[in-house]
């Protein structure tokens, strides 16, 4: 009698359990299996015990744990899974599939439905007609679907891993998000476009100055052929420029970018930089001023030809992203470790970007330093902007794009690069209306 | 009588070579005016009062949609033409400058200076 209340304890516990997973009439057709089993004394069950509750606790392990584990595992998954058998109709979805493909958390989609959603993106209907035919696994990339990628993949799901027995039930579809992988190579297409359209510009006015130049007119003139000459001589360094850029940016990736450190002089280094913007600056009517504080050593140890390069590439966006009449200020004092970048340059009276946004660079950690800045009062950077500028290039150029504004080229993925081969640190602070800092150290 | 055309975008060399190209085309028809950004574009714009804008659409500062933009709210730039400079791979993006009146464009990549002449001519005659 007892052995009969507990019997039936156990039976409610698993037709509970497996009507949570299966349903309920699924669970009721298992556990009168499992009593057919235990009753008619067949099997296994019996030999190992007499004793039926004990019997079916060694049948829920056996039988019934792994099996509620791998369902566990499916209804789990991040990936969308769902089977189909090989008439079509749809036996069973993960609540990841139902959420992909829209059908409602309570119900499992039909095929019908699928094939709708589906329809234009991926003909599912004949893919698994085809999986199943020629007993294939077939994959594909970039199935958008509610403004997600996906990669799909359609596999024969058969009756057993022995191949000689085994039949094909039907197909299992899985759903792999590629959103983000998508949009890297999306962003990487973008900038190839926009590398590409860089360069030609410059060619094609170089095309356009030899056709010109072809033409005896200009040639008569004196100054015009001049002025033409160098125009060649512009078009064809900028163009020379971008491609050393593009190089620089190839060794940044294959991690063969190297510097020649010598003792230079900085401050050397940072008035010529000032003095080659000085017309550009004139043209822009915007006011170039160059700010060293006291105690910054006159000799430090860098490479002076790439430090022109980083300083020449921050002075130039500064100025190209300031209205007229705005300024811009190239700065430079000492750093030490324990204080923030932005309390020291005010403690100097130097001019500082104000800190809405700012790149996450902890500034008190790090050591003693020599830090050079480029402060403007520009329009400023967004928050959601100012997290790429250094490291992904490509979405900063798409988004840049997208604003409408053009892009200073691959220049401070290679100021990173540099100031990085210096073992210093770069970050930004900007507040958009008022301007930006842009700042890199140099270890002492 | 002499139009005036202004000519706004940052590469200076395009813009010298349109610049000479229309002056000498025009045979004393037209007065070209330049700016190298969308800023002094406007400031210039307000001054002379031009008969044609030519715009690049990519510049720093103001771009040439916010340059449109603010022309067409101003009363005496609600009907200046206006040819856009771009690139073949934009021209997706130029719905938004038909909606503000654009009339025509030039690929920059691939321009004669007499069909940009033969394009000036006609919206100015």
């Amino acid at each position: 009698m007892e052995q009969t209340e507990q019997y039936k304890l156990v039976m409610s516990e698993i037709i509970a359990k497996q009507s949570l997973v299966f349903g309920h009439d699924v669970a009721i057709m298992r556990a009168k299996k499992i009593s057919e089993i235990i009753v008619s004394g067949d099997g296994v069950v019996t030999e190992i015990n007499g004793d039926p509750v004990e019997a079916l606790k060694k049948l829920i392990d056996t039988y019934i744990h792994p099996s509620v584990q791998i369902v566990a595992m499916i209804e789990s998954m991040t990936d969308g899974v769902f089977m189909a058998d090989s008439e079509y109709n749809v036996v069973s979805a993960n609540p990841a599939a139902r959420k992909i493909l829209g059908s409602g958390v309570e119900s499992i989609p039909t095929i019908v439905h699928i094939v709708d959603i589906l329809k234009g993106v991926l003909d599912i209907k004949s893919k698994i007609e085809e999986a199943i035919k020629l007993d294939k696994v077939l994959s594909f990339y970039g199935v958008l679907l509610n403004k997600q990628y996906y990669k799909v993949i359609v596999c024969p799901v058969k009756s057993s891993t022995n191949i000689t027995k085994s039949e094909i039930l039907g197909v299992s579809v899985v759903f792999h998000d590629v959103t983000h992988e998508k949009e890297a190579e999306m962003m990487r297409n973008d900038f190839t476009s926009l590398m590409v359209h860089e360069l030609r510009s410059p060619l094609g006015n170089i095309k356009k100055i030899g056709e010109l130049m072809k033409s005896s007119k200009i040639l008569d003139d004196k100054q015009a052929r001049a002025e033409y000459v160098s125009m060649l001589y512009e078009s064809a360094s900028s163009m020379l420029d971008l491609v050393n850029d593009l190089l620089d940016v190839a060794k940044l990736d294959a991690g063969k970018f190297y510097i020649d450190k010598q003792q230079i002089n900085l401050k050397e280094v940072l008035q010529s930089s000032v003095k080659f913007f000085e017309t550009t600056a004139m043209d822009a009517g915007v006011n170039v001023a160059l700010r060293i504080a006291d105690g910054v050593p006159s000799v430090v140890q860098a490479d002076a030809k790439r430090i022109t390069q980083v300083v020449n590439n921050l002075l130039s966006n500064g100025i190209n992203y300031t209205l007229r009449g705005g300024k811009v200020t190239l700065e430079c004092f000492i750093h030490k470790q324990g204080f923030e970048i932005s309390e020291e340059a005010r403690k100097f009276e130097l001019p500082w970007a104000p800190d809405d946004v700012v790149s996450k660079v902890a500034t008190s950690e790090i050591g003693d330093s020599i830090v050079v800045a480029v402060t403007d009062t520009g329009e400023g950077i967004s928050a959601s902007n100012i997290e790429k500028l250094f490291d992904k290039f490509t979405q900063f150029a798409s988004s840049a794009l997208q604003s409408g504004h053009k892009v200073t080229g691959l220049g401070l993925v290679i100021v990173k690069g540099i100031v990085d081969a210096h073992g210093g640190s770069v970050g930004v602070v900007s507040k958009q209306g008022k301007g930006s800092t842009f700042y890199f150290t140099l270890p002492l | 009588m002499i139009k005036k055309i202004l000519i706004i975008d940052d590469d200076k060399i395009f813009t010298k070579i349109l610049r000479d190209g229309l002056v000498a085309g025009g045979q004393g028809k037209y007065e070209v005016f330049t700016a190298f950004d969308g800023e002094a574009g406007l400031e210039i714009a307000k001054l002379e009062k031009p008969d044609l804008v030519m715009l690049d659409m990519l510049m720093p500062k103001v771009s040439g949609i916010e340059f449109l933009k603010k022309l067409r709210r101003e009363e005496w730039g609600k009907e200046v033409p206006v040819i856009v400079e771009t690139q073949l791979s934009d021209l997706e993006k130029m719905s938004e400058g038909i909606a503000l009146g654009v009339r025509g464009y030039i690929i920059k990549s691939d321009y004669s200076i007499e069909a940009i002449l033969r394009q000036v001519d006609d919206i100015l005659k």
